[in-house]
């Protein structure tokens, strides 16, 4: 790798569009995944065109490239590995609008476009927890899908067009959202989505169950998953539960989009809703710290979820969509972990992504699709290297 | 009774959610001007201007999963800046007059709009 020439990198974006100042660096060098490396610079581009400039010049001296949106990434995707850090954040404008499609800048965080688009009635229904900070680049990047992921599905499902820059420094504007989906910037980078927007829900409301057994648990899931106004189906599990003063029992909570459920108030489902998010804080300080994100089979839900409770490994989630998250202490061994989720015929991630903290875990065969789609759009490798693959 | 153990920076698992409503963030697009910014130098006890470019709102305090109080860890960052001899020349001048003059602006005649208003 050749030195940066930062005079040719500020000659594309502008003196107060890059830094090399040590303390940005630093504070570029990790992100939610609290795993540091190492940043040569960072940059703000502004438009695609200052972008495929970069990219052109990365190409020809061999410079390594990680994009960036909100830094949230709990498997490191956004860590810098020697590499420029290009932040799309400042790329935020939103571009078109039709009575029911918005197409924004990837770096347009999300709840900003929620809140544009609640006054018209509609919203962007892809809701991850992280929705404050959340950019859309990031999202179809990780294809982040969230609690109401049952109804909505993931930002993918979502998505009409995407406009790209791939490693190659090409421009390419695709309604095969799939094809870059989920792929965590080492193919390309997103610099623009068309995406759907739907009304919002005239009224929602939410119901509340208690099981003893897993298998109870599962039952009750499977029946109520044909229920189409359901647009959440959450679970707590029993040694969660008892960290929050409740019953050691499984807690499931239903939000449907209607009258149906028995909490209607606002405070009622606000008060629902606290408990589930609240989860996080009171198992850090737990000692679990560690959030990891299988995607298990619905027929095997339940005894993975009894292998969970013999591990006494706390856990709750998306059980509507398969996605169990698990606390792990930092000293909790992995290996057997995904040995488990591997013998569920479970994914590795169901939502958070693989970035550098997941990739010895997933199988072969996804690893040699992506290097092919790698060889495609980025031959040189210059994109988020080290990550996924 | 036993007292419920307050969060401090060491619980901060760097979410990033501290930035949703951080107006310095929200101004300027970089993660480096963000609360997150902060309680990285904090953690890593690397204090710079960075600190002093916060205006204390607390959203930050709001939207931490964690419940920890960053604006404290701020206000005590900064004391410590001070402590050291790293201190704005603004923050030295409204210092001055309100020890001089009671208030931030310096001396002034009734009626009289300063012509300089200083801030940390």
């Amino acid at each position: 790798m050749q030195d940066l020439d930062i005079q040719k990198l500020t000659s594309i974006v502008g003196q107060q569009n890059i830094t090399q100042n040590p303390t940005d660096l630093l504070i570029y060098a990790t992100d939610a995944a609290q795993i540091k490396g190492r940043a040569l610079a960072v940059i703000w581009p502004k438009t695609t065109g200052e972008i495929t400039q970069i990219i052109a010049y990365a190409n020809k001296k061999d410079i390594q490239i990680t994009p960036r949106g909100a830094g949230t990434s709990l498997t490191a995707g956004a860590v810098p590995q020697n590499s420029i850090i290009l932040d799309l954040s400042k790329m935020d404008k939103i571009t078109q609008e039709t009575s029911d499609t918005i197409t924004v800048e990837a770096g347009t965080i999300l709840d900003d476009l929620n809140t544009h688009l609640r006054q018209k009635d509609k919203y962007f229904p892809v809701i991850p927890s992280s929705d404050t900070v959340a950019t859309i680049g990031g999202m179809l990047a990780t294809n982040a899908a969230g609690t109401r992921a049952i109804k909505y599905g993931k930002t993918s499902d979502w998505t009409e067009e995407i406009e790209i820059v791939t490693g190659k420094g090409d421009i390419i504007k695709t309604k095969d959202i799939n094809e870059f989906a989920s792929t965590e910037g080492i193919l390309c980078i997103i610099t623009k989505a068309t995406l759907k927007t739907t009304s919002l829900p005239e009224q929602t409301s939410i119901t509340t169950y208690e099981f003893s057994t897993a298998e109870e648990l599962v039952e009750k899931v499977k029946q109520l998953k044909k229920d189409k106004s359901i647009a959440a189906i959450e679970y707590i599990g029993p040694f969660t539960s008892s960290m929050q003063d409740e019953t050691p029992k499984y807690h499931l909570l239903i939000e449907y989009e209607n009258n149906t459920g028995t909490h209607k108030t606002t405070e009622e489902i606000e008060k629902a809703w606290k408990q589930r998010k609240g989860l996080g804080t009171v198992l850090s300080a737990a000692g679990y710290p560690k959030i990891e994100d299988p995607k298990i089979p619905e027929k095997n839900i339940a005894a993975f979820l009894n292998w969970l409770k013999d591990q006494n490994i706390p856990n709750f989630g998306h059980i509507g969509y398969g996605i169990i998250h698990c606390r792990i202490k930092p000293d909790h061994d992995l290996n057997e972990f995904y040995r488990q989720v591997k013998n569920h015929n479970g994914q590795v991630s169901g939502e958070h992504g693989i970035g550098l903290t997941k990739k010895q875990y997933i199988p072969q065969t996804l690893k040699d699709e992506l290097k092919k789609k790698k060889q495609k759009y980025d031959p040189k490798n210059i994109l988020n290297r080290g990550k996924m693959i | 009774m036993t007292e419920e153990k307050k969060p401090t920076l060491k619980d901060c698992t760097l979410c990033g959610l501290c930035k949703s409503n951080c107006p310095v963030f929200r101004a300027t697009k970089q993660e480096t001007k963000g609360a997150r910014a902060r309680a990285i130098l904090i953690k890593e006890d690397m204090l710079n201007e960075i600190i002093l470019q916060c205006t204390l709102c607390a959203s930050c305090k709001i939207e931490c999963p964690e419940e920890i109080d960053l604006p404290e860890e701020i206000r005590k960052a900064r004391q410590k800046l001070i402590e050291s001899g790293k201190e704005t020349q603004a923050n030295k001048i409204m210092i001055d007059n309100i020890r001089k003059y009671g208030n931030p602006f310096g001396k002034q005649v009734a009626g009289k709009i300063p012509k300089e208003l200083y801030c940390c």
